[in-house]
């Protein structure tokens, strides 16, 4: 079983998210005996995903012990290295040897046993505190040199959108790279409005085309374009502004 | 289950509708009412085919099932238009004669009984040792109104059913008499009860067997009422029918029987079931409002629900459970638009006439006018000589009946029953209350039940997503995050072990239980 780009993109910005918040262990410190460390609230597509970038990242996890539960990656054949039949509670047991062992959290009792545990959650990677990440990672996968005064206006583009709290993670990486894909031949404000259907809105190129140079390096400037853009999805339901059910045969005049 | 072998047409008259157009599809009649008249109105015509011996016995759409209303006129008087009573009592300074004397001639001056009763309710000194001893019943009977403070005029003030004689049925003042009135008890409550008829045997017998001791007259609390009634039965209006239910099978009927089963099996003593069939009753109306639109566009089942448990703030979930509610409310639209293509227009005489070139727009609108009162009786015709131009406005006046009557009672269900909210919004969005949580619990969990498992029932027996594992094939999916909805149900599990319905476990699964069970 393939997973989608989306979930591929969860799981790789959710192993960019993991080495960065344990690079001091990991990286600089020489003493370093192993850790433990559970994903929550990640989907079995997503974790596998998480897999499929470790094992492109190469060197920089080498020093990560993946074992996921092995019912949830059966369907998408990885290798078994990765995944365990061992209780997660098992898995936090073990010796550690120096390696970063990291579960997934999907048993039903699993929560309250590892609730003292260091934890990364699927809602962390909405936290403006790691667009960065997200920004780079996308921009790195669609084979696009953001200068260093465009990547600060992409990186508060996906701070405004965090902020909305109305964007699936998934949705968040997709609509990235569709920016960024549309940025290659457009200025970044309409690149950004061409790829809003991907978040479930109204294409609208010009929506955050009153954003100017130093607007743009403003988060919530976008989150306020977003914010009022959103109040627009209501037209793809067929209802105005106060919900009520716009008439299909005024509809079909003023569209024909 | 839309087809002709499933209904059967209506044979009342159809003089007071402006055209059968939802009637035709949802029943007669679908309304907006203050939600504690549903539970009262349905009460009220079981009471009153319990009182004929018919109570729960199977019906067809083309039946008409008559009954007699309750009146209690005098109960009435006594609480709803007595308010000098007090003042009476407080000014005798414990004379009993000087109560009696003062408050006689104050109601036959002031109460209103009609035609039938006088106002002379001397009657009462024969039951009640003192004028005190009847203010404190009439006091006592007052705490039990139901929606105190709702500044009702005092014909449409009841309640709690407590008895039969504290079911009585809305009317309103009209010269020295009264009217029935539809606004109050607007039928739905009758549809609710034809629902059930509709349900299969084993669970109407069950359901009849529960409910029939609530109408028993000579129990304790209906005695009380009683008392002050002059006559051993209370005063009746005249024959109530005409309600009408179009399916003679449908998924609702026998889901709403199998929940007020369950309620009424808990066994809870007197009438303490009812707090919780109120709002199953409108749970299940609105899912069938929603699923026979559903059905009328061509699917199976009922619409994906997505709820919201109350969130501090705004995530996907609530983005999902207003998407959720707005698709779902309409559907009743487009199902009103598929019943008039499919059995209005498609007639192949209107068709051929509306194509015939060798006839004038005035006659072909005349035709069409004729054909719009057989079918839909029509009342008002569309002032208009162009034909299309009268197929678009009846679609708008359709449109707009649809949405001022029967949308607006489904909405008036949703909310009532506790499904729909606005809460902490702006927008109606499925936000079930605890009220609503705790009835599906006991109607749903006779042993303890993991949580988990719970959701699943809710959703393939509501269709009613809380959690991840339910909602991940419903939602769209840029409405779906997989914490957000984990959240929701973290949300859920901790208001069930609020409310006492739930158990947190030491190895951290919940248990949702009922903990009524144990008195069944």
């Amino acid at each position: 079983m393939s997973i989608s780009q989306q979930d591929a993109l969860v799981g790789a910005v959710a192993l960019e998210f993991v080495l960065l918040k344990l690079k001091p262990q990991l990286e600089e410190d020489p003493d370093f005996r192993g850790a433990f460390h559970v994903l929550s609230g990640f989907s079995p597509e997503q974790l596998a995903g998480f897999i499929e970038a470790s094992i492109k990242s190469g060197a920089r996890a080498a020093r990560i012990a993946i074992q996921f539960p092995e019912f949830e990656m059966r369907p998408f054949g990885v290798d078994q290295k990765f995944t365990t039949v061992d209780s997660s509670v098992n898995v936090r047991n073990r010796e550690r040897n120096g390696y970063l062992t990291l579960t997934a959290e999907v048993e039903a009792d699993a929560e309250a046993s590892l609730a003292d545990s260091d934890r990364t959650d699927a809602s962390d990677l909405k936290d403006k505190s790691i667009a960065h990440i997200w920004v780079d990672f996308v921009a790195n996968r669609v084979g696009i040199n953001l200068l260093p005064e465009d990547r600060r206006k992409v990186e508060a583009m996906v701070k405004g959108l965090f902020d909305t709290g109305r964007c699936p993670t998934s949705k968040a990486g997709e609509f990235l790279t569709g920016v960024l894909e549309n940025f290659r031949s457009e200025p970044l404000n309409r690149a950004a409005g061409k790829a809003l259907p991907v978040i479930g809105l109204p294409l609208f190129e010009d929506c955050f085309s009153s954003l100017n140079e130093s607007k743009m390096i403003q988060a919530s400037q976008w989150a306020t374009k977003f914010r009022s853009h959103y109040a627009l999805e209501c037209y793809l339901d067929k209802r105005g502004l106060s919900q009520e059910m716009l008439d299909p045969e005024a509809l079909r005049k003023h569209l024909s | 289950m839309i087809g002709p072998d499933n209904t059967e047409p209506y044979y009342g008259s159809k003089d007071r509708n402006e055209a059968w157009i939802a009637e035709a599809i949802w029943g007669h009649r679908l309304e907006r009412q203050p939600f504690s008249a549903l539970l009262l109105e349905f009460l009220g015509m079981a009471e009153g085919m319990f009182r004929q011996g018919r109570l729960l016995e199977a019906t067809q759409p083309g039946d008409n099932p008559e009954y007699v209303a309750n009146r209690c006129l005098q109960v009435r008087n006594l609480l709803f238009n007595n308010p000098r009573m007090e003042e009476i009592l407080r000014n005798a300074q414990g004379s009993d004669e000087d109560g009696w004397s003062r408050w006689l001639p104050v109601m036959k001056e002031g109460a209103s009984l009609g035609d039938r009763l006088a106002a002379d309710f001397s009657y009462l000194r024969k039951r009640f040792d003192t004028f005190a001893e009847l203010v404190s019943v009439v006091r006592l009977l007052r705490r039990i109104t139901v929606d105190p403070g709702s500044e009702r005029r005092w014909t449409t003030q009841f309640l709690y059913p407590i008895g039969p004689a504290a079911l009585y049925e809305a009317i309103l003042e009209k010269g020295d008499g009264f009217e029935r009135t539809r606004r109050v008890f607007t039928r739905t409550g009758e549809v609710a009860y034809l629902m059930l008829t509709r349900a299969s045997e084993p669970l109407r017998a069950k359901i009849r067997k529960r409910l029939s001791p609530s109408f028993d007259p000579n129990t304790s609390r209906n005695r009380l009422v009683l008392r002050l009634i002059s006559s051993p039965e209370p005063d009746r209006g005249e024959t109530k029918g005409g309600t009408y239910l179009p399916y003679k099978a449908h998924p609702a009927f026998d889901r709403m029987a199998e929940d007020v089963a369950a309620i009424l099996n808990l066994n809870l003593p007197d009438q303490d079931a009812f707090q919780y069939l109120q709002p199953l009753l409108g749970l299940h109306i609105y899912l069938y409002g929603i699923e026979t639109a559903f059905a009328w566009l061509g699917n199976q089942g009922l619409p994906p629900i997505v709820c919201e448990i109350l969130a501090r703030r705004s995530d996907l979930v609530r983005k999902a459970a207003v998407g959720s509610y707005l698709h779902n409310d309409g559907i009743g639209e487009l199902a009103v638009r598929k019943f008039i293509d499919s059995t209005v227009l498609s007639d192949s005489d209107l068709k051929e006439i509306l194509k015939d070139d060798a006839l004038d727009d005035v006659a072909k609108t005349d035709y069409l006018a004729e054909h719009l009162v057989r079918t839909v009786s029509l009342k008002k015709r569309p002032d208009t000589t162009d034909p299309r131009k009268m197929i678009e406005l009846f679609y708008a006046f359709a449109r707009k009946l649809y949405r001022a009557g029967s949308a607006d009672g489904l909405t008036g269900l949703a909310t009532g029953c506790g499904l729909v909210s606005k809460r902490g919004t702006n927008r109606y969005r499925y936000a079930p209350t605890d009220d609503l949580l705790r009835a599906l619990v006991l109607a749903n969990v006779t042993t303890p039940i993991e949580e988990s498992a719970f959701l699943r029932r809710l959703y393939h027996r509501y269709r009613i997503s809380i959690g991840p594992a339910e909602a991940k094939g419903e939602v769209l999916s840029y409405q779906f995050d997989e914490t957000d909805f984990k959240k929701n149900r973290d949300r859920f599990g901790q208001h069930l072990v609020g409310m006492g319905l739930a158990r947190r476990e030491s190895d951290a699964c919940t248990y949702v239980v009922n903990p009524m069970e144990t008195l069944a």
